[in-house]
């Protein structure tokens, strides 16, 4: 009996990938990855690492000199890599690399987004790019406010299954309500809501949490409040979150995380009529366990 | 129960390993003490959320490759396959339309029909409009844009339009296939073992699944790192700010889409937060450049395909998208 050394190595790869997908489904560290809609075909991945795991562990052993695995019998020189060639230097660096993202896994923590990335995402620019603080008038109203998107990043996608009619009496119902409490289901749903029908939402209240996120030319009264939106992977996440207003200057630092009650009030940019919130009351709270928000997955039901 | 002794001595390896593998990830959060900057957490949760996301993805497109290099002879598909070099380019453009794939698991299968005789401009149309053209795409990106279907049917419409140029110009400049030579001797050291069982035929596409992922894989792991390296040190902001022009802001927007490296499923988001500040046609630059091609699926090409044929492919893809974009803004 021989043991290919190679064919145990890649097995060994592929087993630790196996084990390591698993084990972000067990911890729950996933959520820190992926939207959970797509958490059945990562597992559907682990499933199958695991059977070509199975299924390399056959190529491991030679017995007697039948061969389990299928060998290269032309002496053509020019193979195709099978994995039972000698290891040289190239093959040591891919299967090197191939390990690396188990072995970064293993030995880093999984950092939840704040607002330094959301500087670095062009997504911020939505809500932010364009904010430009005015001349310090004590009338609150007069600040100039950022120049956001109207449209965007519609969030009526996936996540909580509600059928296409629910979703339409959500969005209807925001009108009649007197307080928008806007949880971590419904808050891109809202959010799209809020920003495309500015007009008819002033004046109502709206409760909602989120980090802190400034950039530099806001007044000291002024900061953003959001969450990252994940549609797929943290890989695409966008910031969505509304322009707050204080009436005194705001000592809070960039990442903290906040509850607010606030009024949503119209401010003018650029010809179009965008929102913020007043705040009236804010608390600091802790970082949720789940900091992103998903949109939300309408059933087409026929 | 009685076993033979191989059977045996397999499944206490496998038992073994198990028990190995599990011990070392027992240490995992014995290391989490060490000190680095918060950025490189970041960029190390961005690195694995791509991975974790592509490889069920890869995976699948393995496996779908194996399939063919084991099932599907070449006959077969010279049957399937118009003569005419035209109709070859539209049917496989149309194949890939239908076939929901994304664009880092079409390129093993790509590999797969090129070494099976599948000439390299057909094996290009599938390649390109397999991850743009699907039904997810086209709900996503209808959604993404306020449920309007202009952006989806321009994106459709538009992206076939240029997978089709291209497919058709690749024909003009390339005969043989292009693939590294180690791929095609592969295709070949493999075509006696047609007359087996079904379930030796399964083994050998899985096996084959294996290689294939050992093959690609580290060109996908290279091509995630670098795209997550972007998104954590280049400011986009910066990049944008670059572009107001209606030519700069297209060339910004398809950069964009190259670095990013997004899922074809997911990047209708990212380009809908670009609305206000770029005109439609860059953004629609962004959603046909990025599914076709972009960082992680130029280094997966580039572990199939020769690097003077990648190199000119990309070169072709990013002037034909921009071209063909740019008129469509003048007809605007």
């Amino acid at each position: 009996m021989k043991i290919n050394g190679q064919q145990l190595l890649r097995a060994t790869i592929l087993l630790f990938f196996t084990i390591f997908i698993f084990r972000l489904h067990v911890s729950g560290d996933i959520l820190k990855l992926i939207n959970p809609k797509y958490e059945t075909l990562s597992q559907l991945g682990a499933s199958l690492f695991l059977l070509l795991f199975l299924i390399q562990m056959h190529r491991v052993f030679t017995f007697g000199g039948k061969n389990e695995h299928h060998h290269h019998e032309e002496g053509d020189g020019h193979h195709h890599d099978h994995g039972d060639q000698p290891i040289n230097l190239k093959k040591s660096v891919s299967y090197i690399i191939i390990f690396f993202p188990v072995a970064t896994g293993i030995l880093l923590p999984l950092a939840s987004l704040d607002a330094s990335i959301a500087k670095n995402k062009g997504s911020t620019l939505a809500i932010t790019g364009q904010a430009v603080s005015e001349s310090e008038e004590s009338s609150q109203e007069e600040q100039q406010l950022s120049d956001d998107d109207v449209n965007q990043i519609d969030p009526n996608v996936y996540k909580n299954k509600i059928t296409k009619d629910e979703y339409d009496q959500l969005l209807t119902d925001i009108f009649q309500q007197s307080r928008i409490d806007m949880n971590e289901t419904l808050f891109s749903t809202y959010y799209q809501q809020i920003m495309q029908n500015p007009e008819q939402l002033q004046g109502t209240k709206v409760t909602l949490s989120g980090f802190v996120y400034r950039e530099e030319d806001f007044s000291p009264q002024q900061f953003v409040m959001g969450r990252f939106l994940i549609t797929h992977c943290v890989a695409d996440a966008s910031l969505i979150g509304f322009m707050m207003e204080f009436d005194q200057a705001v000592n809070i630092e960039d990442d903290t995380w906040l509850e607010v009650t606030g009024t949503i009030q119209l401010t003018e940019y650029q010809g179009s009529q965008l929102p913020i919130v007043q705040i009236e009351n804010m608390e600091t709270i802790i970082e949720p366990d789940q900091p992103y928000v998903y949109p939300i997955n309408i059933v087409m039901v026929e | 129960m009685r076993k033979s002794f191989p059977s045996l001595i397999i499944d206490s390896a496998i038992l073994l390993l198990f028990a190995i593998v599990a011990y070392v990830f027992s240490f995992s959060d014995n290391f989490s003490i060490m000190e680095l900057p918060d950025s490189f957490y970041h960029m190390n949760t961005i690195f694995l959320s791509i991975l974790i996301e592509a490889l069920p993805f890869i995976l699948i497109g393995v496996l779908i490759a194996g399939f063919i290099q084991i099932f599907i002879t070449e006959d077969q598909l010279k049957k399937w396959i118009p003569k005419n070099k035209y109709a070859a380019v539209f049917m496989s453009c149309v194949v890939g339309g239908l076939f929901p794939a994304c664009e880092c698991g079409i390129v093993p299968i790509v590999k797969r029909l090129i070494a099976k005789g599948v000439p390299i401009y057909a094996g290009i149309g599938f390649l390109l409009t397999g991850p743009l053209i699907n039904p997810i795409v086209i709900f996503s990106t209808y959604m993404a844009f306020g449920n309007d279907f202009e952006m989806a049917l321009l994106r459709m419409g538009a992206g076939f339009v240029i997978a089709l140029l291209i497919g058709i110009i690749i024909s003009f400049l390339f005969q043989t296939n292009q693939l590294q030579s180690h791929v095609t001797t592969g295709a070949i050291c493999h075509a006696h073992s047609t007359n087996s069982s079904f379930l030796e035929k399964a083994g050998k596409t899985l096996l084959h699944a294996v290689d294939e992922f050992f093959d690609m894989g580290k060109y996908l792991i290279i091509g995630a790192f670098l795209a997550s390296f972007v998104q954590v040190y280049v400011s986009t902001n910066m990049l944008v700010s670059i572009g107001d022009g209606h030519v700069t802001s297209l060339i910004v927007m398809m950069g964009l889409a190259y670095l990013l490296s997004l899922c074809s499923e997911a990047d209708a988001f990212i380009g809908a937060s670009f609305s206000n500040v770029f005109p439609k046609s860059s953004i629609l630059g962004f959603l046909i450049y990025g599914p076709m091609i972009d960082l992680k699926n130029t280094l997966m090409m580039l572990s199939v395909f020769r690097t003077k044929f990648v190199f000119t492919f990309v070169g072709i893809v990013t002037f034909t998208v921009f071209i063909v974009i740019s008129l469509l803004q003048g007809f605007n």
